[in-house]
């Protein structure tokens, strides 16, 4: 019901001439290759909305952001969320903003290290999409940088998917909690939480560097809580992700060479080291368990080529490595800890805007790991757009003996195989 | 004694090199200060079937053909709001920017390679960035009472081996232009028509209202028409920065 409120909002906004808006409603449908056991809900059909609408009045400025999903099966999926929801005061060399924002601080397409600022909406089923992080933005403005003072008002849980979607645990997640440093849980509302970022370009460089204190909400521990008593099922335990308070320092720098750009990523996340327990089901035993401190590094390079015919291609070579931490503890940080991704995008350029788009990624730790996929979207007019794709994930089985090894690396998304249809309408 | 002024005059015309008259081309339109307007672009294909374009343009003229330019697309639909940031460079390749609103992103664009079709259109990112001097090596091929025609090479990377531009002297604009490929083959000629004036300050600027490009070997054809241009207008600077797109 509130998407279709949604819907009718997103009409309501669009002929409203005095602002300046843009949106799309998605109707996507979803089929993976396996989708018999019972237990999952993951080809169904879905309406997405992505609005976003400003106003200036002088140096004023009010912007909106809407994003939602109504899923038409597993209506635990469903969300609304306003995501870049702000009013700013604009001057000439600098700026005040206060509200929900999104920071992207994404380089090229695939790994980006750096970009882990805003908690996540894990669960749409394509795309990883960000959410408003409640905070107050100073820009200043220099000649060639800009400094930025964020400082996070409120902290904002990542959201993730449930125990019937095979993209996430397979677990029902209970409500994140925030781990103090005297190790108590809180709603994330005791720590001072800011960022600094310097930006910088000079010749063909650009140079972005920050330091933030807060949660991280980008890589939580997953954590079976200490029962009261020994459940009598599994399903009865609770099981929330937990998030510590990081110190993280981050730079990433890109240039252009000939006909590359270039890029290099670089971020240290520091833990204030507190342990929780963690159970070990099925018959109990606690295990003390800390974030462990380590760093991130992404290297890539992308390259159009134009040919005679109006075509372009472009390709792109992205690395990514965790550093600091031991192969074992790697695993659980996430999907990726030492891969590579190629891209290519194959663009016709004629009225239609046909585009395929070929993608890679390869675990180069030998763990056989990879996702391949493939898509072509094209215009139908002017304001209808039609996508179709094919997602190949490859895993190995898990470990029989090791109850936590189907939760590393892609082996959740096992046997995930799909294909996806989306008609796209843009206002 | 006016016989020999005369002579003089003419003498002088002849001797001016074809980089002087393009100095002086330059010279008559600079001091337009800001540009902004709309622009609608007709794209027809080799059947005749056409689709419309539409942008939004602001141009902040710089110092020593150092000049800052906006397009914010409008139509399509699934484009709208993306923009292009572009610093033109005297004497290197310029600088681009692409901002996406739907991921809410900078994305920085290696420029180097201009000679793509700029909204699959007829134009490339290298016509629409506008031509700056010193570019290009220049050569008079002819002139008349009422216009010149330049040869210019390109001494950067470009999709052209040379451009054939017929100069018209009232408007100090180019009226038609020829672009030559890489084999030096005829690829596409533009003709600029509907010329008005703008008067900015005491000086006054004729621009054509109407580009019209064919492809001289897909067929193709592309119409590029300007809607409520203003020229004055003051514009901030600090608007044309990568990190103010969004």
């Amino acid at each position: 019901m509130k998407q279709l409120i949604c819907i009718l909002g997103v009409f309501f906004l669009s002929s409203i001439q005095a602002l300046e808006y843009q949106g799309q409603i998605d109707f996507e449908h979803r089929q993976f290759d396996s989708d018999a056991d019972s237990s999952t809900h993951d080809s169904q059909t879905s309406t997405f909305i992505n609005l976003n609408a400003s106003k200036e009045l002088q140096n004023v400025k009010f912007q909106l952001g809407l994003k939602a999903r109504d899923a038409y099966v597993d209506h635990n999926r469903d969300y609304l969320n306003l995501d870049d929801t702000n009013i700013s005061w604009q001057a000439s060399e600098w700026s005040l903003s206060l509200g929900t924002h999104i920071f992207n601080w994404k380089i090229m397409e695939f790994f980006s290290p750096i970009d882990s600022i805003n908690p996540k909406n894990l669960s749409t089923g394509k795309d990883v999409e960000r959410l408003g992080l409640p905070s107050l933005v100073y820009k200043k403005e220099f000649e060639s940088s800009e400094l930025q003072v964020i400082y996070i008002i409120d902290s904002k849980s990542s959201e993730y998917p449930q125990a019937q979607d095979r993209q996430g645990l397979r677990l029902n997640l209970q409500t994140p909690k925030y781990v103090e440093d005297n190790a108590e849980l809180s709603n994330g509302d005791e720590l001072f939480q800011f960022i600094l970022r310097y930006k910088k370009s000079f010749e063909d460089f650009e140079f972005d560097a920050h330091v933030a204190q807060k949660y991280d909400t980008s890589s939580p521990l997953i954590i079976v809580e200490t029962p009261s008593t020994i459940p009598a099922a599994l399903e009865d335990l609770t099981v929330r992700p937990y998030y510590f308070q990081l110190q993280q320092l981050g730079m990433s720098i890109q240039t252009s060479r000939e006909d590359w750009t270039y890029k290099l990523e670089a971020t240290s996340l520091n833990y204030e080291n507190t342990e929780v327990d963690f159970f070990v089901p099925p018959l109990g035993g606690i295990t003390k368990l800390t974030q462990k401190d380590h760093s991130k590094l992404a290297l890539g390079a992308e390259r159009s080529i134009f040919y005679d015919n109006n075509h372009t291609s472009t390709l792109y070579f992205e690395y990514l490595s965790i550093l600091g931490t031991s192969t074992e503890d790697a695993r659980s940080l996430g999907a990726f800890q030492r891969d590579v991704f190629f891209g290519l995008k194959h663009a016709l350029n004629d009225f239609k805007g046909h585009e395929f788009s070929l993608l890679l990624t390869y675990d180069l730790q030998g763990h056989d790991e990879s996702i391949f996929g493939l898509s072509h979207e094209f215009r139908l007019n002017s304001a209808w757009k039609l996508e179709y794709g094919l997602t190949f994930i490859d895993a190995p089985k898990p470990d029989p003996t090791d109850p936590l090894d189907f939760y590393y690396g892609l082996k959740p998304l096992r046997e995930s195989d799909n294909m996806m249809v989306t008609l796209s309408r843009y206002f | 004694m006016k016989f020999t002024l005369l002579f003089f005059i003419t003498i002088n015309a002849w001797c001016m090199s074809a980089r002087e008259i393009m100095e002086k081309v330059d010279k008559a339109n600079k001091g337009i200060i800001g540009a902004s307007g709309e622009m609608s672009m007709t794209l027809i294909d080799a059947q005749a079937n056409k689709v419309e374009r539409l942008l939004k343009a602001q141009t902040l003229e710089g110092n020593a053909q150092n000049d800052k330019s906006i397009l914010e697309f409008i139509k399509p639909l699934d484009v709208k709001g993306v923009k292009l940031l572009t610093h033109t460079i005297k004497d290197d390749a310029n600088k681009q920017w692409l901002y996406l609103p739907r991921f809410k992103r900078v994305k920085k664009i290696n420029s180097r390679n201009q000679s793509c079709s700029f909204m699959a259109s007829e134009f490339s990112y290298e016509d629409i960035a506008g031509r700056q001097l010193d570019k290009y090596s220049y050569k008079l091929l002819k002139e008349d009472d009422s216009s010149w025609t330049i040869e210019s090479t390109p001494k950067t990377k470009s999709g052209y081996t040379k451009l054939i531009s017929i100069i018209n002297k009232e408007y100090m604009n180019p009226v038609k232009t020829e672009y030559y490929d890489r084999r030096s083959e005829l690829l596409k000629v533009a003709i600029m028509s509907k010329f008005e004036p703008h008067k900015v300050k005491d000086k006054t600027f004729h621009l054509a209202k109407t580009i019209h490009m064919k492809n001289q070997q897909t067929k193709k054809e592309s119409i590029l028409t300007w809607n409520n241009r203003s020229l004055g207008v003051s514009l901030k600077e600090s608007d044309f920065k990568s990190t103010k797109l969004k």
